[in-house]
């Protein structure tokens, strides 16, 4: 057998392996989304179904009302700003549970999944608990004088913000641990013995290395906030109504709008997907960190 | 004043004692080596005195400061690790630049000081390159670089030849002496390689389970070990145990009876007692191999494995129950023993170390 021959059949069964997952992948996610691009061309008339005819008013209707338009850029804005939070909290777990040398660190790694055992519904009542009128948080507040009277964290932006932080940290400090571990401690060791204090080993060294964890930490939480729509349908109040995944909802169960829903659904995926891109293309060009070495050279 | 002194220092792990060094001493400009098996404590001391480990006991001077409590950044040292840890993400420039940046170097200074170490270590030119863009041999001339680049006091290299081939090794150890010599920096090297440490070294620290063993030039601890462990560790010897039978004190010599093998007259410089157990060592290569009884010191034996190694026949040679290693380098004469050949060894009284137990 030949060499031609055994790459050709090599490749078959490549493709062969590959199938399951393909066709999975195409009936469960393609095959929707192209549904869903065709509802957006469709007109919704309320009581009558979708119509088959090919309009661009669902898109028309989306960008030149300000109100959806001001939707969009919340939605994606709270994205930012979970994503930024976020990272400062989880940032100093994962670079103590990734460089701590402690007996116990799989009971710190339990602990820190502990969140994920519990449906996000039971997290959130959980936190209404805490954060009410009567709430622990309130109550404490007030008892140090920090606030005369009870802050409404819920039904606002605040609450929105605090427990959509609180779901992702998990998450983030997961995928920083990854990238903290890979460091080695002789870089660390050598920036030190270079007459580098703690401030510069961290700016120098591991803040830069640490980026790839960043990134993709930071790419997963953002897409799952802005698709996020319990957390503002539950505790957003007026303020969730904004968020573009609570208008889809709407569209979709309250108003019966397929076509207008799937519009909106289609813009979500494009603005994301292009912010999602041209950050991470940002970030490479400034040539941070280990991206333009070591496994990312190509 | 000794430039380095380390004194009492210690170092447990889970109870197991690391490091347990009373005394030393090191020169301004001199190339020391802590020669040792893996877990003997070289890297532990190493280590200690770099400050990436504490001591649980103990201290440290460099020029007469006490660093052992220092933070790593104010002790003003240089240290190559064995996976050279040149930060990836920094071009050559910027890596060589890093001590120089927090040691407050101008900027004209600076590249200056960094164009000179890369001309140092031969690779100018290499500035706006990536580490992962070069091969381990240039890596290893870059991390040494970059640690001597700011001046340390004390340059300190962790294994850093062991991760490159056999030849580059070689190569290496040469340009590391030479490149030593220029800059008359006072070196610790780590290693377990003896030939490393022999042929790099002004004085060589044999150590063994976190202790000294033994503190000499090359020569010395090569052809006086002071120790069986020494002598065992450095180079392979041969270490036969025997009862002194006679002690001529005049000509200090000794006749040794070796059990169930032979009686054998041996120099000793210590003063022996008759009836005393003690230890001998021969190397491989002093001992000599005759045909036939040439002096008083041979023995006879048979030959019971012949090698040959290119630059010399080894041999293994049985008198009684007790078996010699022997390194004949007369090769290209034509003679050379079969296994079964009766052999006379010449322990040759330059080559014998008497130990006591």
């Amino acid at each position: 057998m030949n060499a031609r021959i055994r790459s050709l059949l090599f490749k078959r069964t490549y493709l062969l392996f590959l199938a399951p997952p393909l066709l999975v992948v195409t009936i469960f996610l393609i095959f929707p989304l192209c549904i869903l691009l065709q509802y957006s061309f469709r007109l919704s008339v309320p009581g009558q179904g979708m119509k088959m005819v090919f309009t661009l008013s669902n898109y028309m209707r989306f960008f030149t009302d300000a109100y959806y338009l001001n939707g969009l850029w919340i939605t994606l804005g709270t994205g930012f700003v979970v994503v930024v939070i976020t990272l400062l909290f989880a940032y100093p777990v994962a670079y103590f549970y990734a460089k701590t040398r402690l007996k116990h660190r799989g009971f710190l790694l339990v602990m820190l999944l502990s969140p994920f055992y519990t449906n996000i519904i039971i997290k959130i009542f959980g936190w209404m608990v805490l954060l009410g009128r009567q709430g622990i948080v309130n109550k404490l507040l007030v008892s140090f004088q920090l606030l005369d009277r009870p802050f409404e964290f819920l039904y606002s932006y605040i609450g929105v913000i605090i427990i959509m932080v609180y779901i992702h940290i998990p998450m983030m400090t997961l995928l920083l641990i990854g990238s903290i571990q890979n460091i080695r401690d002789s870089l660390i060791e050598s920036a030190r013995i270079c007459g580098s204090r703690n401030f510069g080993v961290f700016r120098d060294i591991i803040l830069p290395l640490s980026i790839p964890g960043i990134l993709s930490g930071s790419i997963i939480v953002y897409t799952s906030v802005i698709a996020a729509f319990i957390i503002p349908l539950m505790v957003g109040g007026d303020w969730g109504k904004k968020f573009i995944s609570v208008m889809m909802y709407t569209h979709m169960n309250v108003t019966q709008n397929w076509s207008f829903a799937s519009a909106i659904a289609v813009i979500l995926i494009i603005t994301s997907l292009t912010m999602i891109v041209t950050s991470s293309k940002i970030i490479k060009s400034m040539k941070l960190g280990v991206l333009i070495s070591e496994k990312f050279v190509r | 004043m000794a430039f380095v002194e380390i004194k009492n220092l210690k170092k447990l792990f889970k109870n197991l004692v690391a490091a347990d060094i009373d005394h030393l001493e090191i020169q301004e400009g001199e190339f020391v080596s802590f020669l040792g098996p893996s877990g003997c404590g070289k890297t532990t001391t190493l280590r200690c005195i770099a400050g990436i480990i504490e001591p649980d006991a103990g201290s440290v001077f460099v020029k007469g400061r006490d660093i052992t409590r220092m933070p790593v950044y104010k002790r003003e040292l240089g240290f190559v690790f064995q996976d050279y840890a040149l930060f990836p993400h920094m071009t050559i420039f910027d890596n060589v630049a890093y001590g120089l940046r927090h040691h407050n170097v101008q900027k004209d200074d600076l590249h200056k000081k960094v164009s000179d170490a890369l001309a140092l270590v031969g690779l100018s030119g290499f500035e706006e390159r990536y580490p992962h863009q070069l091969s381990g041999g240039q890596q290893q001339r870059i991390a040494f670089a970059r640690s001597v680049v700011y001046e340390p006091d004390v340059l300190l290299l962790d294994e850093p030849l062991s991760n490159l081939d056999f030849k580059l090794r070689k190569a290496m150890r040469f340009e590391l002496k030479r490149m030593q010599r220029q800059l008359k920096v006072t070196t610790i090297f780590v290693t377990h390689d003896q030939q490393e440490a022999l042929s790099l070294s002004d004085r060589v620290v044999v150590m063994h389970q976190g202790r000294i063993e033994q503190v000499g030039t090359p020569v010395e601890v090569y052809e006086n070990p002071a120790s069986v462990f020494v002598a065992d560790f450095i180079g392979s010897s041969n270490l036969i145990k025997g009862t002194v039978g006679e002690w001529d004190e005049q000509n200090g010599l000794c006749l040794v009876h070796i059990p169930h093998a032979a009686a054998v007259t041996i120099p000793s410089r210590k003063t022996l007692t008759k009836g005393e157990e003690i230890s001998f060592i021969i190397k491989p290569e002093k001992i000599e191999l005759h045909d036939t009884r040439e002096s008083a010191y041979d023995v006879e034996g048979k030959v019971s494995g012949a090698s040959y190694l290119g630059s010399a026949f080894n041999y293994e040679i049985d008198i009684g129950d007790l078996r010699l290693e022997a390194l004949d380098s007369r090769v290209g004469y034509g003679k050379h023993y079969e296994i079964g050949d009766s052999v006379f060894v010449g322990l040759s009284p330059e080559g014998v170390r008497v130990l006591r137990k």
